[in-house]
């Protein structure tokens, strides 16, 4: 018991320091965003704002629709995406974690393979908007790369050989059950910790996702989600240091890239759903769904 | 025959794996054979297919330069340093928050871990740079000056950064292994904890007897992808987060961003559409032998 | 005949930059494009765009005219209007009411022309990788600026389509012929064929211009109005400029560090070209010729005397503190930090009117430390051309040929719409509406001098009526490079320049920030870049220069 204390003094312990690692850099972050613009220039980034302003809200808001559209449009991709991702997802896995099965081996080959291996972006380009007609839809952004990343198939397959015995799988079929049952009523609740897992990194990935919306929906920037909001107006910027144009060719560009302080409320506004979805997901990861309580 | 048979009886279970087996037709297999463009001499005219074929032109930029040796180790050291301590420090984490007894702190502790993976390296450069900036960044301003030191040009000086980088990438991706771990760690029967405890086992031999070694498959799964992707680098990180800073080049140039640099202006697509083939092609020889490696000694876990 | 095109030009008078000129100022001919859409006086004007009387004499004009003409009439008849899709980066992409401005476009070209047209605006940071996937995937790109894509990309990808196929630039871009001049469109003659249409702006800067607020000269009572009142000289000078040198900067920077203790005096800038007359070929600094060059014998820029004076005085000035010690990584547009007051003045190569571009600053007095220079690329670095996929080039080609020379496409395309987007005053000069600033309208594009031809636009009412004519007399009063007009194509040394980039990436801010002594650090540079393949480099673009000259 002596030890055990030990153990959670050194979890909380590390924990601690890791969260305020984490937390001073956002605590920048977020006081930026709240600091005047010319100030910040000036003295440079503080963990608390020198100066106080609102500015950056007020422009962003004010801006109007288009900041509220595009956090629409990431919630409703970001919800959508993961559930599609997850349908496809899943069995897939499950499938290739079934022992004993003939294509077992190429199929999780087939999945592996595209971990490694992509035509890269001029090839899926001509693939989505010749032959599938994506460019400029919402589909788009739902659909390229995002749906299923082969790693998250594979740690799936790892979690359903590992944790759902295949004594159980048996033990169902041979009570009469079909292979899509054991899959649902054995399997899928068994792996509920690393579904949600999974579910949380896919729907990372839409929210945080930007090139998509850059790519395809060129005439269609009313689509655009939050994070290709900001990253289209960093990549101008970036673009600009690093072909420095005349001064007055750039000014007026300049005077229309938002300034510092509005991309960190953009940043901050791009990280708040976390703090919203985490707890909704961090139900299901809970130790306690496991073997025992089945069967028991 | 008796292959097709079984495989017929195996059918329903397909049927399963259908929708993401098309998926990953259309989006991977698909634009695969893309991959011809780093053979080719581009011309929109033509088409990909129809254009000019160039040999091996398109790589020869990666290796006819005094810099390859130094991009090539800055790719394979940083990432070998990364896939070390993110997998050594994800899996401590993850064992002690699951062990933690007091579940509402840990869920804000995992919860509050995962928030770095969520920032993009444009706004963690500026982040960075907040702490480093010479005249009014935190670390020159609230430590080195207060202590009569002179305030560092960090952004000058190469010899901080391999650590920096390590710190930074720590920083952003130890959370998201660290979730990875802990779902595979919740999969774990409680009642080896169950038997464990009525046999004395203390906190230490559990994790060692009993978690790390079910980890294992998961642990090895995610180290043999990560070596599969050792000759790519994490763009943001290296040009982004030292701000593309010159002096700095020695110890943050890697493939991504010599590539990155060398083809801004020049527009040409075949000799990135090389660049990525080159590295995808390294990673699956190195994949390759790394699982027949694990096949031989841990066949179990091997990945196929 | 050119002069003919040039007074046409300062008649309907423009601006650079953020441009704009007034179609009525006094002008001749084409006064009838400032009338409204719609009407008999558009589309005679349109008719006298696509076939003016032209100097070039060949017994094919005739005919082109009515050809010209002819196409468009056909068209009309027919009432099938092709669309044409003209491409183009501006820094933030399309504006608000960009649709509503293309649908006023296109309207008006159909009425004109008898072509719809699109407009494809795309941001900075996404143009050359919208183009590229938009040949790739076979999309439609008809008419499109080769900035950031490259000229010489664009013809070695087969983006750009041969203008002089069955005689398309003769037969129906006669417009452009006497817009742009031949002598300017030869310049983008590449193998013999031309794939490019220099699009109209200035072809000179001057090199080395330090921007001054006044109001930071008044306190150091520096008296720029007797400087500029008594500046006596031969050489052709701008509006608001001072001819300077090192020992004047160096005086006025020390009394400005005096009366300005926190804030830094000078904001430095990583551009070669703008800092030294240098001409640098193909867009690279590897192998370059100085305004000074006697014959067409590549220099190695970082060996050369102009560039490393440079160098050891803003050495000499970061080591006074006169340059923010977080130069080097701080990503924020000079712009920017002038405007907040963090720097004083800034350098950048300069055109007409600029010095009063920073309005939130008060006006600025421009120390040039260099002169007017045109370097090779002057009039052709960033041409237009039409895509190779098109699948009407005739009216790919007179829709550009309308963008030369009708002054109310070229009005909607930059400044939108008259009555909406801007008001024209009592001169004729361009002001937002009432109550508006022009910074809050609606449409903006910003970019009017990446389009063909910002000449025929409106001048913005704060600038001079007469702006279009220093434009002018900046041209012709510059230095010409040896090698005006040659167009390097480094696609054979690709390599090289890869690792030459990186090689001066390395060494780029630190030298040209001054953070580094350049005395000692440049022989180091050089050795890297010979061992990166400089000499190779060079050699391959003397050749290609060589054969040039033998050519002409």
């Amino acid at each position: 018991m002596e030890r055990d204390k030990k153990l959670q003094v050194l979890a909380h312990g590390m924990a601690l320091i890791f969260t305020v690692c984490v937390l001073l850099p956002l605590l920048i972050l977020i006081s930026s965003s709240f600091t005047d613009d010319k100030v910040l220039l000036r003295e440079g980034y503080n963990i608390f704002p020198r100066a106080f302003s609102l500015d950056a809200y007020t422009y962003l808001f004010d801006a109007g629709s288009s900041i509220l559209r595009s956090y629409g449009i990431s919630i409703l991709l970001m919800v959508l995406g993961t559930t599609i991702s997850l349908l496809i997802t899943t069995p897939l896995a499950y499938v290739i974690s079934r022992p004993r099965l003939t294509l077992r081996g190429p199929l999780t080959f087939m999945v592996f393979f595209t971990m490694l291996f992509h035509g890269g972006l001029v090839p899926t380009y001509v693939n989505y908007v010749n032959v599938f007609h994506l460019k400029n839809t919402f589909w788009a952004l739902l659909i390229p790369n995002l749906l299923m990343p082969a790693i998250y198939v594979l740690l799936m397959k790892n979690y359903f050989q590992a944790s759902v015995p295949n004594e159980l799988l048996e033990a169902a079929s041979i009570d009469g059950a079909g292979e899509f049952r054991c899959f649902l009523s054995v399997a899928v609740p068994l792996a509920k910790p690393i579904i949600a897992t999974v579910a949380l990194f896919v729907g990372m990935g839409y929210w945080n996702d930007w090139q998509n919306g850059y790519i395809y929906l060129s005439k269609r920037t009313d689509l655009y989600s939050i994070q290709t909001l900001l990253n289209a107006m960093m990549r101008n910027i970036q673009f600009l240091s690093e072909n420095q144009m005349d001064m007055s060719s750039s000014a007026q560009a300049i005077s229309e890239i938002p300034s510092t302080s509005v991309r960190m409320a953009i940043a901050f506004l791009g990280i708040l759903p976390i703090l919203v979805i985490y707890p909704l997901v961090q139900k299901n990861i809970v130790k306690g769904i496991t073997l025992g309580a089945v069967k028991g | 025959m008796k292959k097709r048979s079984k495989i017929r009886r195996e059918l329903p279970i397909y049927l399963m794996a259908l929708p993401g087996v098309i998926y990953l037709i259309i989006n991977n297999y698909m634009p695969l054979p893309g991959l011809v463009l780093a053979f080719k001499q581009y011309s929109a005219k033509r088409g990909i297919w129809g254009s000019a074929w160039a040999g091996l032109d398109n790589f020869k930029y990666l290796f006819a330069t005094q810099d390859a040796w130094v991009i090539t180790r800055n790719t394979v050291l940083y990432n070998a340093v990364f896939i070390l301590l993110n997998t050594a420090l994800g899996i401590t984490y993850a064992i002690l928050l699951s062990s933690m007894k007091a579940k509402k702190a840990g869920n804000f502790y995992r919860g509050v871990m995962l928030l770095p993976y969520m920032i993009s390296s444009v706004i963690l450069s500026y982040l960075v740079y907040a702490f480093l900036g010479v005249e009014s960044g935190l670390i020159n301003k609230m430590i080195i000056e207060p202590l009569g030191g002179e305030a560092i040009s960090w952004y000058a000086e190469q010899k901080y950064w391999p650590f920096i980088l390590v710190i930074v990438n720590c920083w952003k991706s130890v959370g998201y292994q660290m979730v990875i771990y802990y779902s595979s760690i919740t999969g774990i029967d409680d009642s080896y904890y169950e038997a464990a405890i009525v046999d004395g086992a203390t906190s230490w031999q559990q994790i060692t007897k009993i978690t790390l070694p079910l980890l294992k498959p998961t642990i090895t799964m995610l180290v043999l992808l990560s070596v599969g992707r050792i000759f790519n680098s994490d763009f943001g990180l290296f040009y982004q987060v030292p701000m593309n800073s010159g002096a700095l080049f020695p110890v943050t140039n890697t493939i991504d961003t010599y590539v990155y640099r060398g083809l801004i202006e020049l527009g040409t697509i075949t000799k990135s559409a090389a660049a990525g083939f080159f590295q995808s092609l390294v990673g699956f020889v190195l994949i390759l032998s790394a699982n027949s490696l694990v096949r031989r000694f841990d066949r179990e876990n091997a990945l196929f | 005949m050119k002069k003919r095109v040039i007074s046409t030009m300062l008649a309907a008078a423009m601006v650079l930059g953020l441009a704009a000129c007034g179609g009525d100022a006094g002008n001749g001919g084409d006064a009838a494009g400032s009338g409204n859409a719609g009407t008999g006086d558009a589309d005679s004007a349109g008719a006298e765009a696509a076939g003016t009387e032209s100097g070039g004499g060949t017994a094919n004009d005739g005919a082109g005219e009515d050809l010209a003409a002819a196409a468009i009439r056909e068209r009309k008849e027919s009432g099938e209007y092709p669309t044409i899709t003209v491409a183009f980066m501006s820094f933030t992409g399309p504006s608000d009411g960009a649709e509503r401005v293309n649908e006023r476009i296109s309207a008006y070209t159909e009425e004109t022309y008898g072509i719809r047209t699109e407009i494809l605006n795309y941001d900075l940071g996404n143009y050359q990788q919208q183009l590229q996937l938009a040949f790739a995937s076979g999309e439609q790109v008809d008419l499109f600026s080769t900035l950031r894509i490259g000229y010489s990309n664009s013809i070695n990808s087969d983006y750009a389509y041969d203008l002089e196929e069955n005689d398309l630039l003769q037969t129906y871009g006669q417009g452009i012929i006497e817009t742009v001049g031949q002598e300017n469109i030869e310049t983008c003659r590449v193998n013999g064929k031309l794939y490019g249409i220099p699009n109209m702006k200035e072809f000179a800067n001057g090199i080395g211009g330090i921007f001054i607020p006044k109001q930071y000269l008044d306190t150091i009572g520096y008296d720029y109005e007797g400087v500029l009142a008594s500046q006596k000289t031969d050489r052709f000078v701008l509006e608001d400029t001072i001819l300077a040198d090192y020992d004047l900067i160096d005086d006025i920077f020390a009394q400005l560090h005096e009366a300005y203790p926190d804030k830094y005096v000078f904001g430095p800038q990583k551009s070669v070209p703008h800092v030294c007359e240098v001409d640098a070929i193909g867009n690279d600094n590897f192998g370059v010729l100085f305004s000074d060059s006697t014959d067409l014998t590549l220099e190695n820029m970082f060996e050369n005397e102009h560039w490393l004076e440079y160098l050891r005085h803003v050495y000499q000035w970061n080591q006074k503190g006169y340059i923010s010690p977080d130069a080097l990584t701080d990503t924020t547009d000079m712009n920017t930090k002038v405007s907040a007051g963090e720097v004083l003045t800034y350098l950048s190569n300069t055109k007409p009117e600029q010095a009063k571009s920073h309005p939130e600053l008060g006006e600025m007095v421009i120390f040039l430390l260099g002169d007017y220079f045109s370097s090779s690329n002057g009039v052709n670095n960033m041409p237009w051309a039409i895509g190779s996929g098109c699948e009407d080039p005739v009216a790919a080609m007179q829709l550009l040929n309308a963008f030369y020379t009708d002054p109310e496409l070229e009005n909607l395309l930059c400044w939108g719409e008259e009555g909406v987007d801007y008001v024209l005053d009592e001169n004729g000069m361009l002001t937002a509406p009432e109550g508006m600033e022009l910074a809050d309208v609606e449409y903006k594009l910003g970019v009017a001098w990446e389009m063909p031809n910002q000449f025929l636009t409106h001048i913005r009412s704060d600038f001079s009526a007469d702006v279009w004519e220093q434009y002018d007399a900046m041209n012709t009063a510059a230095k010409k490079s040896l090698a005006a007009g040659f167009i390097f194509d480094n696609s054979s040394v690709q390599n090289e320049y890869i690792a030459l980039t990186n090689v001066w990436d390395e060494y780029s801010s630190q030298l040209m920030f001054g953070f580094v002594d350049p005395d000692e650090k440049t022989p180091e540079l050089v050795e890297k870049l010979k061992a990166a393949g400089l000499d190779t480099y060079m050699a391959e673009k003397q050749r290609q220069l060589d054969e040039w000259a033998a050519s002409r």
